[in-house]
């Protein structure tokens, strides 16, 4: 079996998980999350296992292609996602969750370009780096994302007086405020390390840390964005629908910056 | 009120001759009265407090009932007992009931019911499984039925019959709750607020919640927050000698009326239960409070009738408005939602009353098994004797294997009739019993 077969495997196993979740939603039936949970879990391990062998298997070449990084943000998904259920019992991340790491996984077999051709260049050190943290932070921020949302629909069901079925069983809004924040520091430090080794690849490629294009001056934007806002949180308390609706901006320019650096 | 038995409901009469089981048949009957067939105040007076239960199981005992429980509870008066003659037992356990009620005893037996058999097993598994409560699915039961038949248990009035049967509807009850969604959701206004505020905050520890008025309703609010471990209560009130008064109580801690506006930075839970309206909590007035407290969200529960707080108050970022309509509305989501649970809590009980009857068709089966056991036992020893007689040539590895042989073989053939006698192939008829006695003359052996 070759290592495209298992990640269409593992792929094929996370649309089930998602497929058992999503009639959860519709069904209300605790078991189907139960189940969909483990498959989740057992498919994560076996994600684990696939991309150490791909790794093994290609001395020197790891992490030298899309697919490894889009594999490896599924994975963190993955892991999150069943901490925040085992953890949280934040079973209602997971049609939303689930959905996101489909589609990385999808991603990642549609991007199996190898970067060998980087290598021999001075950046690549730098690169590799870069890369890393850009999936890290992409996480982070989909999980955020997923939290504000989350947030936003639990919180606008209790003021419509609403709180049965599956508003029922979500966490409550300070437990998912707080995931939400944490998402969002984690992913800001993982941000910040996707700029500086930005940075630091343009200058052993093009002789300057910075050029002016539109990613880079996107990435500053999104950057001080995040920074004010995590500032508000820190010195003035910022909580609840303000800063939770103001993330969605970040989260929006986020998913900009992604399809230019991928194009 | 009269429950008759079910026509097909089989017979339970667990035999007896098994250890830790008295010798005689018994059955298990009950006598009660509840919720659904008495008023509240026919209730009251029948209701035993620990030590009139006690007395009544010291009284009951003696008599007619070899094992009995009493449980009592604001909705329900029942007597459990395992009895050897059904008719007479029920009306014994009827007149020690009615006897309180002095003259006016008899004019009311028609509220009792008496039930006898499966259907008490199937009784107490819905009572302590919270099916057959006034608020259905409420938990309080489980506990009340396990204080009865510990209460029991102390005086000495249980036995085989009754420990088996309460310890499995406590199993069931915990069973019906674990496998379906009956006790969840909440059922009254203090629940209510309780399980909002869990929804906004998560926990309750450290928030403050502060009671502006002294209404009924939301002094029954603070006791269920405070029930949750909520951080500090702070009652304000116009006429402050009436928050003093609930301070004295424990409730909370009596502010002056002046400090409201003050306090309403600091509140988390804001519960407001005064006459007319508050204009100390308009639109305009919060929405300065909420930046003062930098946004941090505020639970506000207006039990006021007419409204304490306007409604446009709850269209402020973060602050949740509930009023008294709203809670309501709330409880009546929650019941629907558990009327979806008790079919599947049914079902779970119709089959632990099943699988309980057949467990007891197991054992009620053992003294016979025990004597089939040793009748072909000895049969086979006596029959291995005569044919090693005559053999007296062969090795005594040869004796051993022809030993284990006929015990084998007995083995065999004891098989089937014996799962037969448990019941496990539809051989269920008390009857049955007879017949298999006859059949290999057990009563013989006996």
């Amino acid at each position: 079996m070759t290592f495209q077969t298992a990640f269409v495997a593992l792929e094929i196993l996370y649309l089930v998980a998602t497929l058992f979740y999503l009639l959860r939603v519709l069904t209300l039936k605790r078991v189907l999350a139960a189940v969909g949970l483990r498959i989740t879990m057992v498919t994560a391990v076996l994600q684990a296992a696939v991309l150490m062998a791909h790794f093994i298997t290609q001395p020197g070449q790891a992490f030298s292609s899309y697919l490894d990084y889009f594999q490896l943000t599924a994975l963190a998904l993955a892991l999150v996602f069943v901490a925040l259920c085992l953890l949280r019992d934040f079973h209602a991340a997971g049609p939303v969750f689930l959905p996101l790491i489909v589609a990385f996984n999808i991603l990642s077999l549609t991007h199996d370009n190898p970067y060998s051709f980087i290598t021999t260049r001075p950046g690549y050190g730098w690169l590799s780096y870069h890369l890393a943290s850009i999936f890290l932070s992409l996480a982070a921020f989909s999980l955020g994302l997923v939290s504000a949302v989350t947030f936003l629909l639990l919180e606008r069901q209790i003021k419509l007086k609403r709180i049965v079925g599956w508003t029922a069983k979500l966490p409550p809004l300070a437990v998912i405020d707080g995931i939400h924040y944490k998402s969002l520091y984690a992913g800001f430090i993982f941000f910040s390390l996707t700029i500086i080794t930005g940075a630091g690849f343009a200058k052993a490629t093009t002789g300057h840390y910075l050029s002016g294009d539109f990613k880079q001056v996107l990435s500053i934007l999104i950057w001080v964005f995040f920074a004010l806002l995590l500032n508000l949180r820190v010195s003035q308390g910022l909580q609840g629908h303000k800063g939770v609706l103001a993330s969605l901006f970040g989260f929006a320019g986020m998913v900009l910056l992604f399809f230019v650096g991928l194009g | 009120m009269s429950k008759a038995m079910p026509k097909d409901a089989p017979s339970l009469q667990p035999r007896p001759e098994v250890p830790n089981s008295p010798n005689r048949e018994r059955c298990y009957v009950m006598v009660g009265i509840n919720h659904q067939t008495a008023d509240v105040g026919l209730r009251e007076r029948l209701a035993l407090n620990t030590d009139k239960a006690r007395a009544l199981i010291a009284e009951l005992q003696g008599g007619v009932v070899d094992e009995v429980v009493v449980l009592s509870t604001c909705n329900r008066v029942e007597v459990y007992a395992a009895v050897a003659d059904p008719e007479s037992s029920c009306a014994a356990l009827l007149a020690a009931l009615i006897r309180p009620l002095g003259q006016a005893g008899p004019g009311i037996q028609g509220r009792f019911y008496t039930l006898s058999d499966t259907a008490v097993v199937a009784h107490l598994f819905a009572v302590a499984s919270g099916l057959d409560s006034m608020v259905t699915g409420e938990n309080q039961i489980t506990g009340q039925v396990k204080a009865a038949y510990e209460l029991a248990q102390a005086a000495g009035a249980t036995g085989f019959y009754l420990s088996k049967l309460f310890h499995r509807a406590l199993a069931v009850a915990k069973r019906v709750r674990s496998e379906t969604g009956i006790g969840r959701g909440t059922v009254s206004v203090g629940s209510a607020a309780v399980m909002l505020a869990r929804k906004i905050f998560g926990t309750l520890a450290g928030r403050t919640v502060l009671l502006v008025g002294t209404g009924k309703i939301g002094k029954l609010c603070v006791r269920y927050l405070n029930g949750q471990e909520a951080g500090r209560v702070i009652i304000v009130n116009r006429t402050r000698e009436k928050a003093l008064v609930l301070e004295q109580e424990g409730l909370g801690i009596a502010r002056p009326w002046e400090e409201l506006a003050a306090l309403m930075r600091e509140a988390d839970v804001l519960i407001t239960s005064v006459e007319g309206g508050l204009s100390e909590i308009s639109p305009a007035r919060l929405a300065v409070v909420m930046q003062e407290r930098a946004q941090a969200p505020l639970f506000i529960i207006d039990l006021g009738v007419p409204r304490n707080v306007a409604v446009e108050v709850g269209n402020l970022a973060n602050v949740y408005l509930y009023n008294i309509d709203d809670l309501k509305s709330l409880i009546a989501q929650h019941r629907d939602a558990r009327a979806g649970e008790i079919t599947q809590a049914k079902n779970v009980i119709d089959e632990e009353v099943r699988l309980f009857y057949e467990g007891t068709l197991a054992m009620r089966a053992v003294p016979e098994i025990a004597l089939l056991g040793q009748k072909f036992e000895r049969l086979r020893k006596a029959e291995l004797e005569k044919a090693l007689s005559r053999l007296t040539r062969l090795s005594q590895a040869e004796c051993q294997a022809i030993d284990q042989l006929t015990r084998a073989l007995v083995g065999k053939i004891l098989h089937d009739p014996i799962l037969s006698l448990k019941g496990r192939d539809g051989l269920s008829e008390p009857r049955a019993l007879e017949i298999f006695k006859k059949i290999f003359k057990l009563d013989d052996e006996g």
